[in-house]
This record gives structure tokens, sequence and C-alpha cells, in this order.
């Protein structure tokens, strides 16, 4: 992994002290925050609302709505949300609530129809001493991209694909379509009604316990990297993905902590002139590109 | 022989070092009290005696006083009551102890602390308790139900596995005159050790009990018990020593970073050992072996020295032929060798044969000594290779009492040689 | 003017103690230690063995144990210098192929044909499987073993490959395993008479249970204040899904009543160590419990986490991780902690440390342990898992038998539970860290 200079954004900060966190201060304009008494987006629209112990807040008001002092907390929830708003519409892709890559950061391999592999962050914010810090950490998202049908097509042995955790497509009962996880208990052939032999997944829903059958193109494989290599190897291709994301992870490098640090700062560098500042209401928010001192 | 020697003196720095190095902070010394008491026990036992052992009867003194009459414990009471027992009967054997002990104090203190028969449910801690208190027995109504609870576990192999537990087993039963039971458990050591059961690190312990109690086995097992102590002393020098490392440990559990810690029981069993096994080889008159052991040593003639060590070997084994072979073949070694150096140049030698004696008789006039030091040269010479050779004294082995002479005349007349180069 | 947090550091690296009776035996590095004064439990010669083995593979593992015996250039003296013991093979049983259902055969051959209180550890050779797959040779196995009341310590083709590294580590867990104590803390944890790792509300495997609702079991490892474990409890039973006091009533009434006994005494400080999330539900019913059962006492609720991305570096040191010991206050009651930075008692370190989130949650009735107190628990706590002889564990040894239980109760049967946790069984493996 090449080792990224950090001369160009050299704040002083490096050359006096030594420890660092990375958390990056957060700093804003305060503006108003209004509480509603219900959910406010059929008046004010989505994406402006935070639920915080019960209650909705936004930074926009209206009738039902009255203005109050907010909490740490509340700001800290408030721009949380408005920061991956934010990366969503800058066209960045969410692995669970806090993982995030763009596309054009995928790490080229040979194998994209089974799986993906980007090169992205995860984040938090944290309150610590009254202040609000965005937490960021390199991370390596991998997307599983081929479906368990797919995969017998492509060779995989049916009688092998079982007891290994799924992620498959079902329709709620909003009539959207949902991502659920579930273990696989076993591919089957059934006929379908037009006669023609379909695969079929048994599946037990990790949520309700029950059992569910689903057509396997619906199902995609847990993206481990174990896993996703092990099936890889059932289709004939042998890869060492799991070295792969090692050497990703800077965990082959004689100075992981050294280099993980450095594509931190660049990461926040991205942010910092790509997200922020963030306007919402008559809020402010902008990011310090300089991480917090730990000082013993 | 004096690799022993050395080993004690390097023991003993090691030790010297550890009593040192817990100066100052009254909390070191409570974090191993037992240990500290130990140290002592062994050192007071060999009257040995420095500042630090000085020091070291001073802080036991205060230890005694805090432990016993003032009772003021920590949650480690188990082992500050066990050493500051063992520290009161180290003391009280050399007349050192300067504290006030109320004995029947010290029979209520120590009877809070009895659970199923043994003191805190432990072995080690009991053995202990009760030999440092084995002069009191009278005045504790306990001790012999102790005692027994020892006796039943004397043959288990708990015992064996935990060898620290060897010393004060043997010990306390020798201090019990329970004569019946030593024999058990000494003959149990030796057949360990005939065996060859015994583990490397653990035959220091086992050759404490058969040195020590040697005089209890039959004559026949004296050999194997001085050759196996010899060899378990000779290979402290392993424990004690640097060792090679397989460069794959430092890789995998990085360096050791308390390279010079050794359990304290482990270097007050070798010291004491080493003492009393290098003192019976003292025994012999041989004042100057230590010099003659250095020379060699810095001149590279190790083979020499090894015929001399084997020579005193085969004296204390009783194999006074072999004896005078040895010192006749260390002497010629020496001989040759000093007439080499004084001559810059080797004295020929046919294979099978002896060297000309003439020769070397000529190469210490040629350098300047006296005809009758020579002729005493000589006379050592023959002396002991008259007596070497059996065969032509009808088989008959020459007597202690010449071998003594002969001893005494060869190193003599080695450190002779040895000074003249 | 940048943002500080502030930080510290644990001075001393903490030692370990390798004799029961001699105090000097002590050493801050498990290696180390064991090679120079050996097990800190003596009283175990003999650990005798059953070998579960594909035939093929027989003479492989004999040799393995022949050399633990007899000692190799990293393990010089073997299992006895080390461990004051030797292994012998008391049965040997070839399993016909590596399927599942072979190792499931024998394995049930193997406790019918003979007795837990004449084997002390069964030695299985398995086919390398990854432990997110749930029907293999290693969980079937070790869940119909400890079902019996037998310890298992499984070996892989990798064991094979890497031996150098696994003589010591398949050592330890061994001797563990046989009931012996490798090694403690030298010096005990500081406002602590009991430490617990608890987790309840752990699902019981889908595959194996007949009936639809799921069912929980929980389950404690009790450790004393040396961060000696002393046993193992589980719910002698499932429960349904919310039977959160019941579960801990049961949990913590076996955990006291068996410490006492041990230890004879009631113990007062007590902290609890636990990684999943624990509501207020949880906190109230156990402090309602404690004082059923205790009366008088503290109780510190400890949460360690390391599913975060909060890192620390150091760019003092020449890999930029933040040294093992050092941590940085992410408030009044949180830490972030670092226990595989650099170090000198460690030559081989891998990544970026992954920082322990340690947060003290609550201290009833009052704060009675400081966070720098905590902080050296934390730290002491990772050199004690007695499976591995590597020097830099991450986690402390309360979570990671949390959580090598938890992978086990994913994938046992509520049949199989029950059979590990009744009292014939329980006799013998609360006193064996089985699932190491």
């Amino acid at each position: 992994m090449q080792r990224v200079e950090s001369k160009m954004f050299e704040p002083d900060v490096f050359k006096v002290y030594a420890r660092f966190g990375n958390f990056f201060r957060i700093n804003y304009k305060l503006g108003k925050i209004f509480i509603w008494e219900s959910d406010p987006k059929e008046k004010i629209g989505i994406g402006k609302t935070i639920f915080f112990e019960g209650k909705f807040y936004s930074y926009e008001g209206g009738d039902a709505a009255r203005e109050v002092t907010p909490n740490l907390q509340i700001l800290k929830s408030m721009i949380t949300r408005q920061f991956g708003l934010k990366l969503r519409n800058l066209k960045y892709m969410f692995k669970g609530d806090y993982r995030a890559y763009k596309i054009e950061n995928q790490v080229e391999h040979p194998h994209k129809d089974i799986f993906s592999i980007f090169e992205g962050f995860e984040f938090r914010t944290v309150i610590v001493n009254e202040a609000i810090l965005l937490c960021v950490d390199p991370h390596i998202i991998l997307r599983a991209n081929c479906s368990l049908g797919q995969l017998t097509e492509k060779g995989a042995p049916v009688d092998q694909l079982s007891d290994f955790s799924v992620t498959y497509i079902s329709p709620s009962p909003e009539g959207k379509e949902e991502r659920i996880e579930g273990y696989l208990l076993g591919v089957v052939r059934q006929k379908a009604d037009d006669g023609e032999i379909v695969l079929k997944c048994r599946i037990k829903n990790y949520r309700s316990f029950a059992e569910e059958v689903v057509p396997a193109h619906r199902v995609f494989p847990e993206s481990r990297p174990e896993l996703i290599q092990e099936l890889l190897s059932q289709i004939g291709r042998e890869f060492d993905l799991v070295g792969l994301q090692r050497k990703l992870s800077f965990l082959d490098s004689k100075t992981s902590s050294r280099d993980r640090f450095l594509k931190t700062l660049e990461i926040v560098k991205q942010l910092k002139t790509e997200v922020f500042p963030l306007e919402f209401g008559q809020f402010k928010v902008d990011l310090e590109a300089e991480p917090v001192v730990i000082r013993l | 022989m004096s690799s022993l020697r050395v080993m004690e003196e390097k023991i003993r720095s090691i030790i010297d070092k550890d009593i040192q190095s817990s100066f100052g902070l009254e909390i070191e010394r409570r974090e191993d009290p037992l240990g500290n008491s130990i140290f002592l026990f062994f050192l007071t036992r060999n009257k040995i005696e420095s500042r630090a052992v000085d020091a070291l009867i001073d802080w036991t003194n205060s230890w005694i006083d805090i432990i016993l009459n003032q009772r003021k414990f920590s949650r480690f009471v188990d082992k500050e009551v066990t050493s500051a027992l063992l520290g009161f009967y180290a003391l009280k054997s050399v007349g050192r102890l300067r504290i006030e002990v109320d004995t029947d104090k010290l029979v209520g203190l120590i009877s809070e602390f009895v659970t199923d028969d043994s003191f805190f449910d432990n072995f080690t801690y009991t053995t202990l308790i009760l030999f440092s208190l084995v002069k009191q027995r009278s005045k504790i109504p306990m001790f012999n139900r102790l005692f027994e609870g020892i006796r039943r576990n004397l043959h288990k192999e708990a015992l064996f596995n935990d060898v620290k537990n060897l010393i004060f087993a043997s010990l306390l039963l020798e201090a019990i005159n329970a004569q019946d039971d030593l024999k058990r458990l000494v003959r149990a050591c030796f057949e360990k050790v005939e065996k060859n059961a015994v583990r490397f690190d653990d035959r220091v312990y086992y050759a404490w009990v058969l040195w020590y109690n040697r005089r209890i086995m039959e004559e026949r097992d004296l050999p194997k018990i001085i050759n196996f102590t010899k060899d378990a002393l000779e290979n402290t020098a392993r424990i004690f020593g640097t060792e090679e490392l397989d460069e794959s440990v430092i890789e995998m559990y990085g360096y050791d970073t308390e390279p010079e810690k050794f359990p304290k029981m482990l270097l007050g069993t070798t010291l004491d050992l080493l003492i009393s096994f290098n003192a019976s080889r003292i025994m012999l008159p041989v004042p100057n072996i230590v010099y003659i052991e250095q020379k060699l040593s810095s001149l590279g003639w190790t083979e020499a020295w090894r015929e001399l060590d084997k020579a005193l070997e085969g004296f204390e084994d009783g194999r006074m032929s072999d004896c005078c072979n040895n010192l006749r073949m260390g002497l010629i070694i020496v001989w040759i060798k000093v007439c080499e150096k004084l001559e810059g140049k080797p004295i020929p030698t046919q294979v099978g044969k002896t060297v000309d004696i003439g020769r070397l008789n000529k190469c210490l006039e040629t350098h300047g000594l006296p005809e009758d030091t020579i002729g005493m040269v000589s006379r050592t010479w023959s002396y002991v290779s008259d007596r070497a050779h059996i065969e032509k004294r009808g088989g008959q082995a020459p007597s202690e009492l010449e071998v003594r002479y002969g001893i005494q005349l060869a190193f003599a007349t080695i450190e002779h040689l040895l000074r003249l180069v | 003017m940048p943002t500080f947090l502030l930080g510290n550091r644990i001075e001393r690296e903490p030692n370990l103690l390798f004799d029961k009776s001699d105090s000097s035996a002590v050493h801050p590095q498990v290696y180390w230690g064991l090679r120079t004064y050996g097990p800190y439990d003596k009283g175990i010669s003999s650990v005798r063995l059953g070998i579960i083995s594909p035939q093929s593979r027989m003479d492989q593992v004999k040799k393995l144990i022949d050399e633990l015996n007899k000692g190799t250039p990293i393990m010089p003296g073997g299992m006895p210098k080390f461990f004051g013991s030797n292994l012998d093979v008391v049965v040997e049983m070839p399993v016909n192929s590596t399927e599942v259902s072979s190792y499931e055969d024998k394995c049930w051959a193997f406790v019918k044909s003979s007795d837990p209180s004449e084997v002390d550890v069964v030695l299985v050779y398995i086919p390398k499987t990854s432990r997110y797959f749930s029907n293999t040779p290693y969980y079937r196995s070790k869940a119909i073993l400890a079902s019996e009341g037998y310890s298992s310590q499984m070996i892989t083709d990798s064991t094979f490959l890497n031996l150098k590294w696994s003589y010591l580590n398949l050592a330890s867990a061994i001797y563990a395993k046989a009931g012996g104590i490798p090694w403690v803390l030298e010096s005990e944890m500081k406002n602590v008479d009991i430490l617990l790792g608890i987790s309840i509300s752990n699902l019981v495997s889908e595959k194996y249970r007949a009936g639809v609702s799921a069912r929980y079991v929980g389950y404690v490892n009790v450790f004393d204040s040396y961060g000696k474990w002393m046993f193992f409890e589980g719910t002698a039973k499932s429960y349904e899904e919310g039977k959160i006091f019941e579960q801990l009533k049961e949990l913590l009434s076996k955990a006291f009543q068996k410490f006492e006994a041990e230890k004879r005494f009631r113990p007062k400080n007590v902290v609890i160590h636990y990684y999943k999330r624990w509501g207020k539900e949880e906190t109230d019913s156990v402090i309602k419990i404690l004082d059923e059962l205790l009366g008088d006492f503290n109780v510190g609720f400890i949460s360690i986490d390391d599913s975060h991305p909060f890192r620390v570096y150091d760019t003092n040191v020449a890999d930029g991780s933040f040294p093992r010991g050092h941590y940085a206050y992410l408030g009044e009651n949180a830490i972030l902690m670092s226990t595989t930075g650099f170090t000198t008692i460690a030559a081989k370190r891998m990544g970026t440390p992954k920082l322990l989130h340690v947060v003290s949650r609550m201290q009833h009735p009052s704060k009675f342990i400081e966070m720098e107190d905590l902080a050296l628990q934390i730290l002491s706590l990772t050199k004690l898992d007695w499976a591995t002889a590597t020097p830099l564990v991450r986690e402390p040894v309360t979570l990671l038998f949390s959580r090598e239980i938890a992978y086990l109760t994913a994938v046992v049967s509520e049949q199989e539970w029950k059979s590990i946790i009744r009292p014939e069984v329980n006799a013998i493996l609360s006193r064996r860290p089985w699932f190491i």
C-alpha cells in the first residue's frame, strides 16, 4: 500500500504533538430547533427531522411546532442525520448506518461478477468534554453481487449450499422490498406452476425464527470474506479474498497504524471539502481537519 | 570440579543481588517474605556472612515482631505467617533472634489457621511451619495430628510433582527423627533416579535429598548418588547460565524481560548443596587447586585439568589406581606443555609410547631449574606412575595414604611447573 | 487550537504468578514464566488423553503427543517442564471419514465406551472449517463430548502446518481443560472479590430444536480476585424471550453459592463484565438479586466493547500504534484502552490495535472502583486466557470466555445444552474450561 504524503496538509499539530485519536471536532453555528407533537414529514418533507427520546425534533418550524433549546445529544443526533443525508446526496453508498463508500473507490479484481470490494470508511459521532466529535476510520466494504441462484448456474454444487448466513429480498407488509437476514438451511429444487424446476432456499428468518422458502435468485450470501472465498472455490475459482482484505486493512504492513492514520487524514480532508460545511436551517456545521490530541 | 566452585560463587552473587535489590521499600519485602526467609534459612545454615545477610537478619527480626507478635497481617496471612516462622527458626538456630516470641501466644496464633489437618490447606506451608516449630512441638497440641497429615501425603505423586516440597519434608522427618519415613522418602527419590524418571529441572532437589541423606542408603548406592549429585550440580550451569535460544522463541514470545530471575527455592537449595558438595572435596589436601585450575584454563590446557579432576574424583570414589593414573597423565601433559612453551616448539612424541622423560628433564635444565628440583619432578612422576601400574604390584591397589601423598606431590609439582610459564 | 483528550498509562506490565506457595515465581510473560517456574498448580502429574482421529492421521497425532512430552526447540523440556505433567494416551478411536456424521457416530461410541473420570481430555483431529458454519465436526464433536462430561481439544491440518506456534498453545489448553491452573495474577485486582462474565439471552440452535418459539440460555464464568477462573455455570433450562430476571437469578444464585463454598467468604465487591448491550432491566434485576443474596455489597457494571471505529495513534512509536497499557478518556467513566499496541513483552504484532471501549456504566450503591483501577484490571485480565501462551491477547478473559461459549450455544441444541448443565456432568465440566 502506498503511503500518502501528508506534507500537503500537515498542520502544526503534528510537529508539536505525537498522540492522536481519529476524532475530529465539529464546529457549528447554532440555529433553531423545534419540537413537533407528531411526525412532521408530511408538512415539512423528509430528511429534516430526528426522533429522539420519544419526540420529534426538526430545524424547521411550523404550526404544530415550538422552538426549544437543544441539548448536545439532540444537536449531535441532528448533525449526524444531516451528515448521513449529505453523503447519500453525494452518491455515497451505505452498508448499515455507519459505513459509507463510493462506487469509484472499488478495488480492482477479476471476480466482480461474484463480489465487489470498496475502500470506504466507518464513522460515528460522539460527545466528549462537551464537544461533538466525528470519528472516522478507513473500512473495507464487501458486497456480494451474485445470488445463490446465479452461483448454482456458475457451477456451485447445490448440496454444498447450506449452513451459513444470507440476506434475501422480501416484500414487506407495506409493499416495499426489504433486506432480511437469515440462516440458510439448504437449497432445494421445486417445480413451479409452469412445470419448470426452480431453485428455492430454505431460510430461518433471524427475526421471526420462522422458516421461509425464498427463490434462490433473491438470496445473497453474507458478505464475509471467508464465505465468499469458499463459494468462489466451489465454482472453481481460487482467489485469496481473505488475503486481499488483510492487505487493504493494513494488516500486512509493518507500519499499519501509521498507514491507517494517514489514510484517515486523507478521508477527512476529502470530507471537509466535499461534505462540509453542512448547512441546514440556520445551522452551519464545519469539520476540523486536525485530529484530537491525546495528552497523557 | 571447581566449575562447581565457580557456580557456587555465581549463585551467591545472584542471591546477594536479589537481596540487595529488595532493600528500600518495605512493600517490596512484604511481597515476597517467604522467599526472603528461604534465603535466610540457607544462608545462615551455611554461616554465610555479608552485609546483605546482615540486612536480611535485621529485616527478619522486625518481620517476626510485626507478624508473630503484633499480628499485622494482610490478606496474604498464609505466606506471612509461614515466612515469619521459618525466619524465627533460622535466626534462633544461629543465635541471631533478637525478638521475644511468647510460645503460648504463638500456639494460639497458628491454631487459627488449621484447616483439615493442615495449615492454610497447603502442604508446603504445613511442612515449613512444622519444621520451623519442631523444637517447640511439645508445646503445640496439634503438632502430631498435622504431622500425620504430612505423613499421609509423603508417598503421593503430588509431593514429587512439586519438588520443592521434598526439601522441607525431608528436613522435617530428620528433625523429628522419623527415620523409617525418611528412609522411604529417600529410597523413593533414589528409585526415580535409577529409572531416569527425574525431570531435568528437578534434579537439584532430588540430589539434595539424596546427598544429605546418603548415610542412610546402602553403600553400593553411594557412587550413583555422588555421580547424580555432581551431574545435577554441573547441569545447573544450564539453568543459571545464558542459554542459546531458538530464534523462533524470540520471534513468537519476545525476549525474556527478566532473564536473571530464578525461583528462590531453587537458588537456596542449589547453593546449599554446592557448598556441602564442594566442601566434601576440599577435605582433600590440595590448597593450590584453585590456582592450578585457573592457570590451566587461561592457558587452554583443559585436557590436563580433566585428568586432574578425574584423579580427585577417583580418590573420592575409592578408585586409587585410577586416581594415580589420572595424576600421572595430568602431570605429564603439563610437563610437556610447559617445555613446549619454554622452547617455543613441540616436543616430539611417539604414538603409544610415553614421552622421553630425559628430554623433558633436559628442557628444565636448559631453562635454569636446579638439579634437585628437576629430580623432585621426575621422582614425583615415577611415584604416581608406579602406583598407577597395579600389574607391577601384583594387582594390589595403592593405599589411600600413599595416594594422598601422591596427590600432594603431583599438585605441588604441577603448580611449580606452571609458575615457570 | 487543538482539541485535547486526557489519557493515562499503566506503568508496569502486570505480573503473573507461577506457583501456589512460592511468591517469587512471578513473571510478566506467560512463556518465560512457564519455562522458568512451571505451572501455578503443580498437582497434575499426568493428563489422560483420548484420541479421536482419522486412521490416516493417528500416527501424526501420537507423534505430536510424543513431542509435547519430550520437548521441542520452542518448548524445551516439553509438558513436564512447562506444566509439570505428562500426556498419557488411554483411549484411541479412529474415525472412518471426515464427514460430520462419522464424527458424530464416533463421539457417541466414545462416550458410551469411556468414563469421564478416566479421561481428562479428548483430542480430536478434525478437518478445518470456518466457525461461521455450524454443522461441522468441530461443533458437533464438542457438543456431544461436552454433553457427556468430556473436555475436548480440537486439532486440524493448520495445527500441523504451524506446529512451532501451536505447541505451547495446545499444551496450555490441554492442561487447563484437564483441570490444571497454568497461571494466575500475582496481585489481587483492587476492590474486587468476585468477577463475573455474564451472558444471557443466548439463542440455542435453531436446527436441532423442536417447536417454533425461540429459546434462550444464559451462562456465567466466575473469576476470583486474582483473575483465576473458578468455574462455569449455565442455566439448567432454556427460557422464553424476555425472561431476564429469571435467567439472572438462576445464574447469580449458583455463582455465589459455589463461590462461598470454595472461598469461605461472602463476596462484597462484585464486578460484572459484559459485551452485549445491557439495559435498565438487566442492571435493576442484578441489583435486586444481589440484595437478596448478599445483603451488603457493591456492584460495578462494566461494558467492554470493540465493535466501534475508535482509534488512537502514537507517532513516537515506529509503527504508529498506541502502546499497550495506554488509554484515553472519552468521559469520566469511559476509556479507550490499547491492549495490543507496542510493548516490550512481545515481538510479533499485526495490524492497528483495536481498542477496547471500556465503560463503567454504573456502580451501586456508590463508586468503589476508580477508572485507573479498572484499566489495570482489564489489562491484567488479557493475560489470563489459558488457551494460549501468545504474549498479546486483545480482550480480557471474561469476554473471551463468554464469546467462546456464545459460539457454542448458537450451535448446540436445547437438548445438548441441558445435558451439559445436568448435575452429574456439571460436576465435572464446571471446573474445566471445556469451551475454550
